[in-house]
C-alpha cells in the first residue's frame, strides 16, 4: 500500500532477531520484503510466541484504523468564504510579513489540559519498553538524585488488590539504608489517570552496611535474609545472613516480610528468589554464571558495576554489618568467593540456601554451595569446578554445567542433574538444558535450550547457540517432552532470570540488557496449566526496563527502574494482579534500591 | 518548506531563495494564484480538513488550520513547480501547519478526545460522535509522537504513496519508512495502554484477592 520500496537494513544490524521480527512485521503492511526476509519472518514468527503477537497486532491495528475512513466529518460550509476573505486579505498584503493566523483560542482554556499532558507523559514514559535505555552509572551505583517524591504517582484509580508486601532496601543520598516493607493493598489499573498514591511503606528500619549490598534473598519464613555484598571494583563477595527487622518497629505488622518476595512458601520453585549478585553477575563463572555470566559476559573482570561479581570480599572485614537496631549482626556464610548469577535461593521448606559461586582468587571456575539454615558456612557440594546452581524442586537442588570441561571459546552442550544437598547423591536430567528454572509445581521449567561457550579462560559461561523455553516437566522427571517447548525469547542469547510465583501459574522472567550486566527488561507471564500456554494480560509489564533482581509472588511482582527514569532516582515498581486484570504501584524513589527476593 | 532539494524536487517544489513566503517573482500573478488555490480548495478540503481534524482533535481548531493551510498554499503559489503533484504538496504545508500549531501550543494532542467544542461549527457535534467510534485507538494516536502519527494517518488513511508521504512529511524517502515502522509499533504500544485503561475503568468494583487461583 505504502510503495516505500524495499527495506535494505542487513539482517546484522539488529540488535535481536526480535527486533528485526517486529520491524518486518510492520513493514510488511507498507511494502513487500524480499523472500528471504519473508521466510525468515515467517519462520521465527512460528516459533516466537511474543513477535507472533506483535504482528497480528499490528494488522489487527492497521485494519482498525482504515475504519476510521468512515469517520471523515465534513468541514464546516463557510470554511472556503473564510478562506477567499483571507487569501484576498493576504492578496492585499503588500511584500510584508506573513499573515498571523487568528488567535484560535484563549490560552486559558488549555491550562487545565497542560497539567494532564505532563501526566499522562510520565506514565507513558515508564509504562512503555523502553525506548532510550537509562544507563545506569558505572560502577552500579546509581547516581540519582533526587529524592522529592512526589506525593503522587501516575496511574490510575486505585483497584483493591490483596497482594503480599513487598520488602526493599533503599539507600538514600547520604549513603544511608533503609527497610521497608510496602504492602500490597491497592494498585492502579491504568497508567492514563492521575491519583494514583504511592505505594506506602508500612515500616521502615534503618540499616547500616559498611559494604554494599548487592542483593538481598529473603527467606520462606520471612525472618531472615541472605545479603551478598561488596564493593563496586572489586571481584570477591561475602555472603551473609540477617535477622531480618521483623515486626519491630513497624507499623504494621508485616507478615511476609522478606519472604514475600519471591519465596513462596509453598513453591518452591525454581529460581525465584535468587540471590544476590547482580544479574551482573555477569561475571559470573565461568559455567556457572548461572545466569549472568553466560552470555557475554565473559568478563569477569567485569566488575562493573554492581553486580556479579561485586564486591569484593576482601573488605577487611566487612562486617557487612547491618547496624539495625533491634537487629543481630548479620554472620558471614562465605567469604571471599565470586557469587555469579541471579538464581541463589532458599529451598522451599527454608532449610537450605543454594548459590553459584567460585573463588575470589579465579583459581577456578564455579560450584554450587549450599548452605544448610542455622550451620556455620556455607559449603561446595559440587567439585568439577563448571557447575551451577539453576532451582529447587522440593528438596532438591536442580544444577547444570557444561557437558565437558570448557577453554576460552570452546562451545559444549549443556546438562543438568538433581542434586540432594544432605548426601551429595547426583541424578541427570536428560534434555533439561542449562539452568531450569522449575516452577513449583513441577510441571513446567524455563530453561535455556542450546550450547554454552567458555569465557574468562573457562571459568565462566556465556550462552552460546540456542534460545529459552518453557517446557513442560514432570518434577523430579524432568522434561516431559523438550520438543514441546515455547519460545519465549526476548533474546536469544543474553543472560536470564526466571522466577516462578507459588502457584506455578506465573511467570517473570528478566533478560539482561547486552551492554550493561546491571540493567534488562522484564516481562510477566501467566500460563495456562492446561495448556501450557503463555498469556500476557492487559497491563502486564512486557519488556519493562528493570535492574537486576525482582520478586515475584503472592499476587505481584516487584522490581527497581533503572535510575533516570522519569528523571528521578530508581522506584519499585510493583504490579498486583487479581482476575479482573493487572495493576500497578509505586514507590517513592531511592539513590539505590534493592528489592528483597 | 523542507531545506532538502532531494525532497522538493520529489513533488516539484522549487526553491526560490527569493520566496520565504512572499510573492517575488513578477511571474508570480495573484489572479492565477488565487484561481488555482480555489481549484485545490474544491478538490482537496475535504481530507486535509479531515487530516488536520485527526492531528489536532479539535474541530474548530481544525478549521482554522485548513484555512492556514490553504492561504499558506496561495501565498507559496510559485513554488509548485508541478501542478500534477498539487496533492502532495498541499499535505505538506498541511502537516507543517499542524506540527506548527502543536508544537505552539504544546498540548493539542493532550486535548481531551470528547472535548467539548468551542464556536459553533455546524460539524462540531457530528465530530466529536465520529471521533468517538475509535475511542482507545484515538486515544492511541494521540499519544504518540506527532509524526509518526502524521506519518500513520497519511499512509493508512489519505492513501498518499511512498514519495508523496515522503513530501509530505518533509523527510526523505527513507526516513518516511523508518517514521511508518515507528509509528506502528509505538501505536501498538500505545493501544496496549489504553486498553488496559479501558479494561480497568470497566472494573470498578474491589478486585477479589486470586492470587492463590493463579
Amino acid at each position: 500500500m505504502n510503495p516505500l520500496g524495499r527495506g535494505t537494513r542487513r539482517a546484522d544490524e539488529w540488535t535481536s532477531p526480535h527486533e528485526r521480527a517486529r520491524a518486518r512485521a510492520a513493514q510488511r503492511l507498507d511494502w513487500e520484503l524480499d523472500e528471504d526476509e519473508t521466510a525468515w519472518l515467517e519462520a521465527h514468527l512460528d516459533e516466537c510466541l511474543r513477535c507472533r503477537t506483535a504482528a497480528d497486532e499490528y494488522s489487527e491495528i492497521r485494519d482498525r484504523l482504515r475504519t476510521m475512513r468512515l469517520a471523515a466529518p465534513e468541514p464546516p460550509r463557510d470554511l472556503w468564504a473564510r478562506t477567499a476573505v483571507a487569501i484576498e486579505r493576504e492578496a492585499e498584503r503588500s511584500h510584508g510579513r506573513r499573515a498571523t493566523p487568528a488567535s484560535r483560542f484563549p490560552v486559558g482554556a488549555l491550562s487545565g489540559v497542560l497539567v494532564i499532558a505532563v501526566v499522562m507523559g510520565a506514565t507513558l514514559l515508564s509504562n512503555l519498553p523502553l525506548t532510550d535505555p537509562v544507563t545506569p552509572v558505572d560502577g552500579g551505583s546509581f547516581t540519582l538524585a533526587s529524592s522529592v517524591p512526589p506525593t503522587v504517582g501516575p496511574g490510575g484509580t486505585p483497584i483493591a488488590v490483596a497482594a503480599g508486601d513487598v520488602q526493599y532496601v533503599r539507600r538514600d543520598a547520604t549513603g544511608r539504608y533503609d527497610f521497608n516493607v510496602t504492602p500490597v493493598d491497592e494498585v492502579c489499573a491504568d497508567d492514563s489517570d492521575a491519583g494514583c498514591p504511592l505505594a506506602e511503606e508500612a515500616r521502615a528500619t534503618a540499616l547500616t552496611f559498611e559494604a554494599d549490598p548487592k542483593s538481598i534473598i529473603g527467606s520462606p519464613d520471612d525472618n531472615q535474609a541472605i545479603i551478598v555484598t561488596g564493593t563496586d571494583g572489586s571481584s570477591a563477595t561475602d555472603v551473609y545472613v540477617m535477622s531480618l527487622p521483623a515486626d519491630a518497629e513497624s507499623a504494621k505488622p508485616a507478615p511476609s516480610v522478606l519472604a514475600a518476595t519471591a519465596t513462596p512458601p509453598a513453591s518452591d520453585p525454581p529460581t525465584e528468589s535468587d540471590p544476590p549478585i547482580d544479574t551482573s553477575a555477569s561475571a559470573g563463572p565461568a559455567e556457572s554464571a548461572t545466569v549472568s555470566a553466560d552470555p557475554t559476559d565473559e568478563p569477569t573482570t567485569g566488575p562493573p558495576s554492581a553486580d556479579p561479581t561485586a564486591s569484593p570480599s576482601t573488605e577487611p572485614d566487612f562486617s557487612p554489618a547491618v547496624e539495625v537496631t533491634p537487629i543481630p549482626e548479620p554472620s558471614a556464610i562465605a567469604r571471599d568467593l565470586i557469587v555469579a548469577g541471579d538464581t541463589a535461593a532458599y529451598s522451599p521448606d527454608g532449610t537450605w540456601f543454594a548459590f553459584t559461586a567460585r573463588p575470589a582468587d579465579e583459581s577456578h571456575g564455579t560450584d554450587i554451595y549450599v548452605w544448610r539454615v542455622g550451620g556455620d558456612a556455607a559449603q561446595p557440594v559440587t567439585t568439577d569446578h563448571r557447575s551451577v546452581f539453576a532451582s529447587w524442586i522440593d528438596g532438591r537442588l536442580v544444577g547444570s554445567r557444561p557437558a565437558v570441561a570448557l577453554d576460552e571459546g570452546d562451545e559444549a552442550d549443556a546438562e543438568s542433574f538433581l542434586l540432594d544437598p544432605e548426601t551429595g547423591d547426583m541424578t541427570p536430567l536428560a534434555g533439561a538444558g542449562w539452568r531450569p528454572a522449575v516452577a513449583p509445581s513441577g510441571e513446567f521449567a524455563v530453561t535455556w535450550n542450546g550450547t554454552v561457550v567458555g569465557r574468562n579462560g573457562g571459568r565462566q559461561v556465556a550462552f552460546g547457540t540456542g534460545q529459552l523455553e518453557l517446557a513442560s516437566w514432570d518434577g523430579l522427571n524432568g522434561p516431559v517432552e523438550p520438543a514441546d517447548a515455547t519460545v519465549i525469547g526476548p533474546d536469544d542469547s543474553a543472560p536470564f532470570d526466571a522466577r516462578w510465583d507459588e502457584s506455578s501459574n506465573t511467570l517473570a522472567v528478566w533478560v539482561r540488557d547486552p551492554s550493561n550486566a546491571q540493567l534488562g527488561r522484564l516481562s510477566l507471564y501467566f500460563i495456562d496449566p492446561q495448556t501450557g500456554r503463555l498469556d500476557q494480560p492487559k497491563n502486564a509489564p512486557r519488556d519493562v526496563p528493570a535492574l537486576a533482581g525482582f520478586s515475584i509472588g503472592e499476587g505481584r511482582l516487584a522490581w527497581a527502574t533503572p535510575p533516570g527514569q522519569g528523571g528521578e532516582g530508581s522506584r519499585v515498581l510493583i504490579v498486583a494482579w487479581t482476575d479482573d486484570g493487572v495493576g500497578r504501584i509505586e514507590s517513592a524513589p531511592g539513590d539505590q534500591l534493592l528489592v528483597i527476593r | 518548506m523542507s531545506s532538502d532539494p532531494s525532497i522538493l524536487s520529489l513533488v516539484g517544489v522549487a526553491r526560490r531563495p527569493s520566496v520565504a513566503g512572499r510573492a517575488v517573482s513578477e511571474a508570480w500573478n495573484k489572479d492565477e494564484a488565487a484561481r488555482f488555490v480555489e481549484t485545490l480548495f474544491a478538490k482537496h478540503h475535504g481530507e486535509i480538513h479531515v487530516y488536520l481534524l485527526r492531528m489536532v482533535r479539535d474541530p474548530e481548531l481544525a478549521a482554522d488550520l485548513t484555512q492556514d493551510a490553504f492561504v499558506k498554499a496561495y501565498r507559496n503559489y510559485d513554488t509548485l513547480e508541478k501542478p500534477e503533484n498539487a496533492r502532495a504538496w498541499l499535505y505538506q504545508i498541511a502537516h507543517r501547519v499542524a506540527l506548527d500549531e502543536i508544537r505552539r501550543r504544546k498540548i493539542i494532542r493532550f486535548l481531551p478526545w470528547t472535548g467539548e467544542s468551542r464556536g459553533a461549527a455546524p460539524s462540531a457535534e457530528h465530530t466529536v460522535m465520529d471521533l468517538r467510534l475509535s475511542g482507545d485507538l484515538q486515544r492511541a494516536l494521540d499519544r504518540i509522537p506527532e509524526r509518526q502519527r502524521a506519518a500513520l494517518l497519511l499512509a493508512e488513511l489519505h492513501d498518499l504513496t511512498g514519495l508523496e508521504l515522503a513530501a509530505a512529511l518533509g523527510v526523505s524517502h527513507v526516513a518516511a519508512r523508518a517514521l511508518l515502522t515507528r509509528a506502528r509499533e509505538s501505536l501498538r504500544q500505545a493501544l496496549a495502554v489504553e486498553r488496559a485503561a479501558d479494561l480497568a475503568a470497566e472494573s470498578t468494583a474491589p478486585a477479589e484477592r486470586v492470587r492463590q487461583d493463579r
